[in-house]
């Protein structure tokens, strides 16, 4: 079975080139939000498997996102959150490994493979 | 002593009248004590006693009785008790007035000693009164040449005019937009500075503000227990005020007040006051000055922060994004090739590489423009994102994870910046600690390395650059930096109060 992953990213050209990628890889991407309402509302709707959510969403941050996702678990929006940037992984090592995301893909790497190997990994364990 | 000198001024007849009769009657009691003539021990001890008399008199009630005393002493000694001795002559009518003469001549003689005395006494008092007042002026304009804060220069000014004018309460206060009234210094009474709301007809003040000139009110009916009770701290009503009006940059800035809770202040009192205020419009224009200077340097920075922001944002929003997305788009295409077009498919492999190289070059740039975990997490994160970059191992402790005014933590982050630069390429450091404190409206910065010392802040070096950033936010930095003992930087940023809230006091 397909990882149903929805994409929550402020930049239309990102996200829609994004979610082409992905699809061609075989990752079933529900959809597209660009702010934490939407990303919510759409978890809510569509039940996600993973959402990738962009690190820096204007004015609100995705690693607020990320916490909303994830809130309440087990009973959480969705299983797992990838976060995603253009800035490198170090740049935001710390903030990263304390979220609860699983961990974190620069936007110029973002595939299906490394997709799968992040969730393949015990979850909570910070990258190095 | 002025008091008696004003009394005979108010009448001078009735004062030369009782000197002339006192006159007469010493002469009449000399010419009376004539039989003492009969044994030299009574004449010595007689005229010794009349001397005393004289010398008392002049000491006691002034020239105008102790010359005629003196005249008709030394006249009737020689007339009756100095041989050859003459009699007075009851009988013949001429020896009156010319006796009359003496001791009229004496008391002229003595009220124009008098007069001038009192000038002379009068014009010395002048003098003295005006060094005093000028002194007082100098000290206040001493004060105010050396920057002192405004509300020290207001204590001063009412301070000193209080001694001057001889007030009980000195007051300033300045006038609202609103035509409201604050109380910003003061002696005599509670003289916290507040609000004292609306200026109530009957007092100075009010009179002040509706006609912008010097007021004076002798008359407190007007004014109820409770306004006095605010504006003075005292329900006992004034009993004369003098306001004289503070003008800065030619508007009416509020006003100075002196006030006396017992007779009328002097006369003088108003032009007194008008050098004061002349002064105090000086000070409070200097320090709105300097206040708008300040705040225009940490506008200058606070504005270059911001532009530094949005470039790396629109740096990461559009290029970044752009090329990003291009990557993948390349990749996509990679992908799709047939597999006999292994040349181009190495080639495009190739290009997608450099792009990414490309790209990554932008982030870094971006990231030297502006930090982006600073916005993201705040000081703490980006001050150990930074620790781990570093050559040198750095310890960061932070004891409060909150977050500050973006122009603060933006400053502290490139003083911790700096700082570490410098540890690592000049100093030779092999240790680094980084602390943060915050108490009492104020965040202290602290870097501190075991390297090589011998620093120097005021050598064109980037300290500077982080003193001015620093000082533009109305902040402190000091560095201590012996030779062989390391270096230590010490920065304070004071936090601006939330819009709405007054400043903190001091």
């Amino acid at each position: 079975m397909p990882i149903r992953c929805l994409i929550v990213d402020d930049n239309r050209r990102f996200a829609q080139t994004a979610r082409e990628l992905l699809q061609e890889d075989g990752i079933e991407v529900l959809g597209v939000a660009s702010g934490s309402h939407e990303a919510v509302r759409l978890a809510r709707e569509l039940r996600p498997d993973l959402a990738l959510v962009d690190i820096d969403l204007g004015e609100e941050s995705g690693l607020d996102v990320a916490g909303r996702l994830r809130a309440d678990e087990p009973g959480a929006l969705v299983d797992a959150v990838i976060l995603i940037s253009t800035h490198a992984q170090d740049e935001f090592a710390e903030l990263i490994a304390a979220s609860p995301a699983v961990g974190f893909i620069a936007k110029a790497e973002l595939s299906a493979n490394a997709i799968e190997a992040l969730l393949a990994r015990p979850a909570q364990e910070p990258t190095g | 002593m002025g008091a008696r000198v004003r009394s005979w001024k108010a009448y001078p007849v009735a004062a030369a009248a009782a000197a002339f009769a006192t006159g007469a009657a010493a002469f009449a009691g000399m010419a009376v004590a004539v039989p003492v003539r009969g044994s030299t021990v009574l004449v010595v001890l007689w005229c010794v006693l009349c001397a005393c008399a004289v010398g008392l008199a002049a000491w006691r009630f002034g020239p105008l009785f102790g010359v005629p005393l003196a005249i008709v002493a030394a006249l009737a000694i020689d007339s009756f008790y100095i041989a050859p001795y003459r009699s007075f002559d009851s009988q013949n009518w001429v020896n009156y007035p010319v006796t009359a003469m003496y001791i009229a001549i004496g008391v002229l003689v003595g009220a124009i000693l008098d007069v001038t005395r009192l000038r002379a006494t009068t014009s010395e008092a002048a003098r003295s009164k005006l060094a005093e007042e000028q002194a007082a002026l100098r000290r206040v304009a001493t004060l105010i040449a050396a920057g002192g804060p405004p509300e020290e220069v207001f204590a001063a000014v009412a301070a000193e005019m209080r001694n001057l004018v001889g007030a009980d309460v000195t007051r300033i206060i300045s006038r609202e937009p609103g035509g409201t009234a604050t109380l910003v210094g003061g002696t005599g009474t509670d003289d916290r500075p507040r609000p004292l709301g609306r200026a109530e007809p009957g007092l100075a003040t009010a009179e002040v503000f509706r006609t912008g000139r010097t007021a004076r009110i002798d008359d407190d009916s007007g004014v109820s227990s409770e306004v006095a009770t605010r504006w003075l701290g005292t329900p006992a009503p004034f009993r004369s005020a003098v306001a004289s009006p503070v003008t800065v940059a030619g508007e009416l800035w509020g006003t100075i007040v002196a006030i006396s809770l017992h007779g009328p202040l002097p006369q003088e009192t108003e032009r007194r006051m008008s050098e004061f205020t002349e002064l105090l419009a000086i000070a409070i224009a200097n320090a709105s000055s300097r206040a708008e200077l300040a705040a225009s340097r940490a506008r200058v920075v606070v504005a270059g922060d911001q532009a530094r922001r949005r470039f790396e944002r629109n740096l990461h929003d559009g290029v970044q994004q752009r090329l990003v997305s291009l990557a993948l788009r390349l990749r996509r295409i990679e992908r799709r090739l047939p597999g006999e077009q292994s040349e181009l498919r190495a080639s495009l492999s190739e290009t997608v590489q450099e792009l990414n190289e490309a790209t990554d070059e932008v982030r870094q740039v971006a990231q030297g423009i502006h930090p982006a975990i600073l916005t993201q997490g705040g000081l703490a994160p980006a001050l150990r994102t930074l620790a781990l970059r570093s050559s040198v191992p750095v310890e960061v402790v932070m004891e409060r994870e909150e977050r500050l005014p973006e122009p603060i933590e933006v400053a502290a982050y490139y003083v911790a910046a700096e700082a570490l630069t410098n540890a690592a390429k000049h100093a030779g450091a092999s240790r680094v600690w980084v602390t943060v404190e915050r108490h009492d409206g104020l965040v202290r910065l602290c870097v501190r390395d075991d390297g090589a010392g011998g620093a120097n802040p005021s050598a064109g070096s980037g300290l500077t650059g982080i003193r001015d950033r620093v000082e533009a936010l109305g902040g402190s930095l000091s560095v201590r930096s012996p030779r062989a003992e390391g270096t230590e930087l010490d920065v304070g940023l004071p936090i601006p109060p939330a819009p709405g809230q007054p400043p903190a006091s001091g």
